[in-house]
């Protein structure tokens, strides 16, 4: 059962089983991401389970414009991790905040694409010089801001920005050209 | 409304990972509420999070704790509450849904600003500034980082003309003499970062307007 299904029937039916599954695969990864914002092991812990809880309760808010299974999951825990533990206020908000048009057209290969999509992002991040890989697993797991990053690495602001953008180029050609 | 400028996608990445100074999230998110291309944008890098997050070692966790009583959230089949009003979503919370209902502060003849508060901790500003038309605001460095997203009127400066829904990045060091274009008021939402007292952008101006 894919984990969409499972979501699909924690909405239908309540279903304790595909909640469990679901928490058995994130919750242990998604602990791990809180740590690295630098907490420790209860609290993360704690967060893990909120993360789920909220997945849990808004399971039938969940629509397929709203990406990956997976990618809902992070954008919960990333917002968690800034409210709950930088104690600040959460200004992006869920992706499911906006009603899209035309979110009927992904429905059918769905599956398939959101997968191909999700090799070739992983290809993508893989295939970044390691400087650039390195800015971005600083932001995205450790949470780090332009300067904070500047200062751990010990380099100029507009390094760390540069960098930044050239992997944005690269990762954001992965899912096609962007629409400018 | 044609949005001309965007935010740099180094910080359309940051704002993804979650990993921006909050004030300046703040003028991220009240863009995108505004561009749907940059909603976009947003929701690939999103992507790119969760791809990232896969990639974790996973901890240990104990089992999951029971499920609480209450159902899930039922679904409300898209009928989302939309307010009327031309602050940007994110804001409203802050300062409710309409720009000419802030409460303004004079800071000089035709130039108004509101504050927003941020957490305690935080090291920037966030501000709505509010400027009468062909007003030219004196030359003004900037300590830090700043983010300003147009929401009303539209504004000219050595660097292009901006209108509502743009956004103007200006690094440290920069200085700009922005004009208020004809017409009706201007109206920005500007995130400062840095320790705003003292070098911040609103102290600079108010030394340039006064002369202090
Ligand atoms: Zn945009």
């Amino acid at each position: 059962m894919s984990d969409r299904e499972k979501l699909e029937r924690i909405a239908a039916n309540n279903d304790p089983q595909a909640y469990r599954a679901l928490f058995e695969k994130f919750g242990p990864i998604v602990k791990a991401f809180m740590m690295r914002q630098g907490t420790d092991a209860a609290t993360a812990e704690e967060l893990a389970q909120e993360t789920m809880l909220n997945v849990w309760r808004k399971a039938s808010l969940y629509s397929l414009d709203k990406g990956s299974v997976t990618t809902w999951i992070f954008a919960i825990a990333r917002n968690l991790r800034i409210d709950q533990l930088r104690k600040e206020k959460t200004w992006v908000e869920l992706p499911d905040t906006y009603v899209e048009q035309a979110s009927s057209e992904i429905a059918a290969d769905e599956a398939i694409s959101s997968e191909q999509e999700r090799q070739k992002i992983k290809q993508a991040l893989d295939g970044l010089p390691k400087e650039q890989r390195e800015v971005v697993v600083l932001s995205f797991i450790e949470g780090l801001p332009h300067r904070a990053i500047a200062e751990r690495l010990q380099l100029p602001v507009g390094t760390i920005k540069s960098r930044i953008r050239l992997a944005y180029l690269k990762l954001r050609t992965a899912v096609g050209d962007p629409d400018e | 409304m044609t949005i001309k400028f965007h935010p740099a996608p180094e910080n359309l990445l940051s704002c993804a990972a979650g990993s921006m100074p909050e004030a300046l999230a703040a003028v991220m998110a009240s863009h995108m509420a505004m561009c749907p291309r940059c909603r976009h944008e947003l929701a690939v890098f999103d992507k790119v999070g969760a791809t990232l997050l896969e990639e974790m070692p996973p901890e240990t966790v104990g089992t999951a704790p029971a499920l609480p009583g209450s159902a899930p959230v039922a679904a409300t089949g898209g009928a989302q509450h939309v307010e009327h009003g031309d602050v940007p979503e994110p804001l409203r919370a802050a300062v409710g849904p309409r720009l000419d209902r802030i409460k303004w502060r004079r800071l000089a003849p035709g130039v108004w600003f509101h504050t927003v508060s941020l957490s305690e901790h935080s090291k920037a500003s966030l501000r709505f500034i509010r400027v009468a038309p062909g007003l030219q605001l004196p030359d003004h460095g900037h300590s830090g980082s700043e983010l300003t997203l147009v929401l009303q009127g539209a504004f000219n400066d050595a660097f292009g003309s901006y209108g509502v829904g743009d956004v103007l990045e200006m690094d440290e060091g920069i200085e700009h003499s922005p004009v208020a274009a004809p017409g009706g008021d201007c109206i920005c939402l500007i995130a400062s970062e840095g320790p705003a007292r003292y070098n911040g952008f609103l102290a600079r101006l108010v030394q340039k307007l006064t002369g202090i």
